[in-house]
Parts: structure tokens; sequence; C-alpha cells
């Protein structure tokens, strides 16, 4: 196992693009690293601040009933399940026979070796994951409660404890169906199960999380779902036991009974370390066998004497420009590792949404009363143009445009294109699925906060609007620093600084436009003008002063 | 017809120079080939002379018209293949042809004929509806041949072109090669197999280090050496491979 640790840095930088701080050499490095942190912070915060309001919430709930311990149970089991989830995406996303991975299967190395190594990148992400959901959990208990100290060392090792176990159930579910079912050894077939798999979840975990919110005040609602043999929390417990030893470590060591809780929160991270390696030297002979197969094309090949007619029937002239939208557009949404960190968002947030509204409709309804009245119908107005600015400006096509095209530029160059041209198709295709969730967005809040059909128009119009200038930012950022030197596609699009910039900037933008909106007190007219003319004006200005700058840009940039 | 004058090009962030002052004329109806050793300059000099990356200094025309000044008009009259064919994985082959053909304008008419010609040739014709990722890399590589050749383009320009093709498509593209320069068309490939340059080539150009160490027919490389022979060189034969090493170690005297 020698070759083990660079096996796990390799993989780390191939997935992440992460580099060591030895590395990092210049000023420019540093203000970079330092700008990704500064996100990481923000972002972690931001979602943070969901996560701990809502433990809070529940801690508050359960105490009422003297169960609060079993807010540690909740905690656990959603951080299981995000894990597994999250971890199965991961996982799956990334089945593929890269050439990196052709040659490292050429290398002695053994396959347990070789899949030890991805476990453990797999683990390096989810394990933050799972510590951030159970931490929370873990913070408003123990800060509430104020247990012993060494409570703290046990909760840590079960929090790393709890991912290991979700992850070996990942690898052991994907290994031997990975293996089996031929529909799945496809780019589409990924895409469709990738997608199907992380739109459930997401749909699963926030109906599950909204139906606890609403409900947390009825007592009699509590009871059944968190406390007693039949509850939907000790269910939950029982199948994935894991979970129900954390909770009892840490309720042990509340407790102040030591040895019982130093006993199973170490023999948990114990078991979870041999579950792991079991796992690793269970499967590392069948998954090198499957990831194989999936690298064997099936080549589809015409009918011996169609050819004539099928050039007939598919070869025509078209536009140049439409030529260079069409490339654009299926290069980025026919893969699934773009497809599904980017646009799809425009088909996710709407789920997710209407998951909500089923789940909390009660409470919804009462937030209707914010849009009563002329001050409520510039309030629906503002959040409906808000949401369809989201969706339309956060879907990362532009501003990982040129960065998603590092390898194929030599190529590209060599054309006859002018550098405005190639990077208008991207453009195009941003704004096409800026349409898309301007679209979805603001008719969805629209219809849902009662606005009429002219507001509603209005809504999208301005949030259309404000998402083309995002949009054209995000161009412009990547056209500026696009990341030319990845080898996992990935690095290009999630693990982008500049995505993470357009969408954390464009929710800025907007919660600053709402506070305006609010402020300024006028009509909603006044607003879609404002807001829909203002960014269309900035957008026409910028794309003028953009062009120049692209043919600039792409006459001087070094492709690798 | 190339010309590249005075062209020199660093990378940024590099101290090192990756072409050094290099000039070099190619004429039409000739067959060029670029050799040296790995990281010697061959495909920096591909990609200034197909537009990818400026020079920092010189000049490059293409048919008389200046890369520089008119970019488009220049790269229109080139086709190119690079030295790297898995760039459009997610596109069917009749796609990316498509795609090429609506870049370069190529009429309806004339696009189905060449394609029918030449994938036929290359043995690709039956695999047009499939998608690129499926394909080995010898498909691929022909596949970027018959785009590059898609607007019958009078200069043509490949990277490394041999590569992954098996001993048929690989007799084929150098019968292209022929059949284009004698055409009156100007070929210009760079190639680390010397035996393709030693039977196809009319001219070669060796690059070492960035500079240009010797053009002309392989008959004035042996002259070349011969003459370093006389002043008490070490010469090690008169294969192209001898005289390629000689001059690579030695450099041009």
């Amino acid at each position: 196992m020698r070759a083990f640790p660079a096996l796990v840095a390799l993989d780390l930088r191939a997935t992440f693009g992460w580099k060591p701080l030895g590395e990092y050499k210049g000023l420019r490095d540093w203000l970079k690293l330092a700008g990704a942190v500064l996100l990481g912070i923000l972002l972690v915060g931001d979602i943070g601040f969901v996560f701990v309001s809502s433990a809070l919430t529940q801690y508050q709930a359960l105490k009422g009933q003297g169960l609060e311990g079993l807010l540690l149970l909740n905690g656990a089991i959603m951080a299981s399940v995000a894990v597994f989830f999250l971890g199965f995406i991961m996982i799956l996303s990334g089945w593929s026979l890269s050439p990196q991975e052709t040659q490292l299967f050429t290398l002695p190395l053994g396959d347990r070796e070789l899949l030890g190594a991805k476990f453990a990148v797999t683990f390096l992400s989810q394990a933050a994951i799972g510590l951030f959901l159970f931490g929370t959990s873990l913070a408003v208990f123990g800060i509430s409660e104020a247990p012993p100290p060494l409570w703290w060392v046990v909760g840590l090792a079960v929090a790393l404890a709890l991912p290991l176990y979700a992850l070996a159930l990942a690898w052991l579910v994907l290994v031997p169906l990975m293996s089996v079912a031929r529909f799945i050894r496809s780019r589409n077939g990924i895409l469709l199960v990738s997608g199907l798999v992380g739109a459930g979840f997401a749909v699963a975990f926030n109906l599950y999380v909204q139906n606890s919110m609403a409900r947390l005040s009825d007592p009699a609602w509590i009871l059944a779902n968190y406390a007693g043999p039949g509850s939907v929390l000790n269910l939950m417990g029982s199948t994935w036991p894991p979970t129900l030893f954390a909770w009892k470590a840490l309720s042990a060591a509340a407790a102040g009974r030591w040895p019982e809780a130093l006993a199973i929160g170490l023999g948990l991270l114990a078991g979870g370390l041999a579950t792991s390696a079991l796992a690793v030297l269970l499967l590392g002979g069948l998954w090198k066998k499957s990831v194989v197969a999936f690298g064997e094309g099936r080549l589809r090949r015409l009918e011996a004497g169609t050819t004539k007619a099928f050039i007939e029937r598919h070869f025509r002239r078209g536009p140049r420009g439409l030529a260079l939208f069409l490339r654009e557009w299926r290069l980025m949404n026919r893969e699934p590792r773009f497809f599904l960190n980017g646009p799809f968002i425009v088909v996710l947030m709407p789920l997710i949404l209407a998951v909500m509204y089923v789940a909390q409709r009660d409470n919804l309804s009462q937030l209707q009363g914010l849009f009563v009245g002329p001050e409520g119908r510039r309030n629906a107005f503002l959040a409906a143009m808000s949401l369809g600015a989201f969706l339309g400006s956060s879907t990362s096509v532009a501003a990982t445009a040129l960065s998603r095209d590092a390898k194929a530029l030599p190529a590209l160059l060599a054309l006859p294109v002018s550098g405005f041209a190639y990077m208008m198709a991207k453009l195009s295709h941003a704004l096409a699925w800026a349409f898309a969730g301007a679209l979805i967005g603001a008719v969805s809040l629209g219809l849902f906060a009662g606005l009429d059909a002219v507001n509603i128009v209005g809504a999208i119009f301005a949030s259309l609007a404000f998402s083309a200038l995002a949009n054209l930012v995000g161009l412009w950022i990547d056209t500026a620093h696009p990341r030319l030197a990845w080898d996992n596609p990935m690095a290009a699009l999630k693990q982008n600084p500049n995505s993470v910039f357009v969408i954390l900037g464009s929710i800025a933008a907007l919660a600053g436009l709402d506070w305006l909106g609010v402020a300024l007190r006028i009509g909603t007219g006044g607003l879609a003008a404002l807001i829909g003319g203002g960014c269309g004006l900035a957008f026409a200005l910028g794309l003028a002063a953009y062009s120049r700058f692209a043919e600039r840009k792409l006459s001087v940039i070094e492709p690798r | 017809m190339f010309s590249l004058e005075a062209i020199s090009k660093t990378y940024s962030g590099s101290t090192r120079k990756a072409v050094d002052s290099l000039d070099l004329a190619i004429g039409d109806g000739e067959i060029f080939g670029f050799l040296g050793p790995n990281g010697a300059g061959k495909t920096t000099t591909i990609r200034i002379l197909t537009g990818v990356i400026a020079p920092d200094t010189g000049r490059v025309s293409i048919d008389d018209i200046d890369l520089g000044k008119e970019a488009l008009a220049a790269k229109a009259r080139c086709g190119s293949v690079p030295d790297n064919p898995e760039l459009w994985n997610r596109l069917k082959a009749r796609e990316y042809l498509d795609f090429i053909g609506d870049v370069y304008g190529v009429a309806t008419a004339e696009r189905r004929r060449r394609i029918a010609e030449l994938a036929g040739r290359f043995a690709i014709d039956d695999v047009l509806g499939a998608s690129i990722g499926t394909f080995s890399r010898g498909m691929k590589q022909k596949l970027c041949v018959v785009g590059s050749l898609l607007h019958d383009p009078h200069n043509w320009i490949l990277d490394e072109p041999m590569v992954g093709l098996d001993p048929q498509a690989s007799f084929d593209l150098k019968e292209l090669m022929r059949e284009r320069a004698t055409a009156g068309g100007c070929v210009f490939f760079s190639t680390h197999v010397l035996e393709v340059a030693e039977k196809l080539c009319d001219r070669i150009g060796v690059i070492s280090g960035g500079r240009l160490l010797f053009t002309g027919s392989l008959e004035d490389l042996r002259a070349l050496r011969a003459g370093a022979k006389e002043a008490g060189e070490a010469v090690r034969g008169e294969s192209l491979e001898r005289l390629f090493l000689d001059l690579v170690e030695n450099g041009a005297s």
C-alpha cells in the first residue's frame, strides 16, 4: 500500500483540481486561494444558517417534550442519508474509463489499492458534508445542554464514523449494479439515473425537512415521529443501526456513562473503518471489471447500402451561428457531469419549491397575506422576479464557457470564426437556459403570490434582463480568467470559482435590488421598467464592450 | 503557400523561447515535413501557422494573406488536423462534419459529395451516425482528416497525422497528401516517423530547441552532413534517422 497516499493525492487533484499548498507561488495564486476560501466560508455560513435554524427549532420543540436527545438521532439519520445519496451521485458521475484511469490500470497497482484511493476521496468530500450536517445538531445540543468536554470527542468520532458506513453502502450497491446493468453502462443511462437519484433525493430530503418544520408545534406529531417504538425516527434508526449507536454513544456521554460512551463511540468508528476496508477488499476486482466494461463503446454502424441515403438525409448547409450554438448546446447538455451541475438547477429548484409548497401548504398560505394590497403586490413582484432571476443566472453555463472548452481550443481557434462569434454562441446557450429559468421561476412564484398576467410578464422581463446581465458578467469573468488546465471536466465546472462567484454575486445583487425595490415604494410597472430597463441597458452596453474584449483576449490566449 | 518570417514565441510564465527567430517558406505543390525531437517547437510552430496562438514577433502569411491582419480570410484557406483528436466525444460524426461544413460555408451538394468521397476513402462512411465517443483513436483521426478537407482547402496542415492510423489508412493518407500537392496544394505536416518523411516529403525542416536547424531536401541534408564529415565531425550514416540525430546533436554547421 505504499502508493496509496500518492493515489489519493492524484485522485483529489483530478477530481477537485486541488493542488498542494507548496505549489502556490505568486501573489495571484494566493489571492485566488484566499478568494476561494472566502467564498467557501460565505457558502458554508449561508447553508449553515439554514441548518442551525432548523436544528434550533427542532431542539426547542423536542425539549418541550423532554426528548431533546432525539435531535442527535435525527441529525445522525440526516447526515447518513445525505452522505449516502450525495456519495452515490458522486461515485456514479465519475464512473468512466478516462485516459488517466486507463493508464493507472497498466501500472503495478492492485485493484483494491485503486478502489481504496477512490473510496478515500469520496470519504474526504462526503465526510465534510456529513460532519457539517451532523455538526449542526451536535453544536445546538452541545451548546444548549453543556455536556462534559469529552462528549465533544465522542461526537467527533461518531461524526467521522457515520459517513464511512453510508459510503460503504453506496459502493456496495453501485459496484454490483454497474457490473450487471448494461443500461446504466452508457453515458445517457448515467445521466438519467444520476439525475433521477439527485432530484429524488433533493425532493425527498426537502419534503422531510419541510414536513418536520411544519409540524414541530404539534406535540402529538412529535411523539408519533420522534419517540416510541413505532416512531419514524426509531424505524429509520433500526433500519440503519450506525445512527442508533451514534445516538446511544452520545446519550451515554451526556449522562456521564464514559465506559459505555467510549466503547460505543470508538467501536462505531472502528467498525466504520473495518466495514469500509471490507467493502474495498470485496469489491476491488469487480469494480475494475465494471469500469473496464464501461469503456467498451458500442459503435453503431449504418446498414450496408444505406450510406448514400444517410448522407442525403442528414447533411445540409446551415447558418454558421446556429452551428456554433448547436455545438455548444450538445457538448454541455449531453455531458452528464456538466448538465447535472449546471442547467439542471432550472428543473430541480422548481421541483424542490413545489415540494416545499405541498409540505408547508398551511404555513405558506399565511405567507400569501404578505402579497395583499399595493405593497403586497410589490412584494409578490419582487419575489417572482428574484426567483426567475436566480434560476436564470445560476446555471453556470456562461461562467464556465471557455473553461469547459479548454481541451478543444487549439482546434477551435484554427477555424475561421471570430472570437466574438464563438463567444456569442456560448452566451446564446446561457441565455436560452436563462429564459427557461426566468420563465419557470417568475411564473410559478407569480401564480403562487396571486400576481395578474401583466405583472407576471413584467417579472419575466425583469428577471430575464437581470439573468442576461449576470450571464454576461459570468462570460466576461471566464473569458478573463478561464480555467484551462484540468484533467477532470468537473474542475472546469463545479470546482470553477468563476461559477461560485457569479451565483453568490447574483444572490447578493438580487437581495440589494429587493431592498431597493421595497425602499423606493414604486409600483410594479416602475419596478419592471427600472430593473428590466436598467439591467437591459447595462447588458447592451456591456455586450458592446465585451465584443472588443473577447476578440482581444482570444487573440492572445495560450491553450494548453 | 505559407511564409513565416522571423517568428519568435515565449509562452507566458516561461523564460525559454518555444520558437526562436524562425524563417520558413513553403510553396505550392510541395509536401513539407517538419521534424524535431519532443518539445522542439513543432506544435508551437503549427499553432502559430494555424492562427491558434499569436507570435511575439514576426509575420505569418498564407497565400499572401497576412494572418495577423486578416485572420479569418487566412484561416479559411487552410484545413488543419490537430495533434489531439479526442475533442468532440459528445457529438455524432455527422454533427461534427456538418459543424465544420457550416463554419467553412460549404454548400449542401458539395458537402454531401465530399463527405461521401472522403469518408468512403477512409472507411468511416458506415459510422457517420455514431457518437464520436464510441470511436477508436484511429477513427477519430480519420474523422478529423475528413473534416479538414471538407472545404477543399488550398493549404493542408497536419500535426502528427499518422498517430493511431492503421496501415491502410496511413497509406491512404499519404496518397491523399501526394494527390493534393500534385494538384497544386501545399501540405505541411509534423511527424516523428522519419521513414514517412523520407519517402513522402519534397522538403523537410528540422527544428530543435525552438530553432530551425535545417530546411531542404534529403539530398541537401546528406550534402550538408558530408561537408560536416569532411570538416572532421562524426557522421554516423546516410539514413535520414542518422542524419537527423547528427543534426539535432551537433546543430547545423
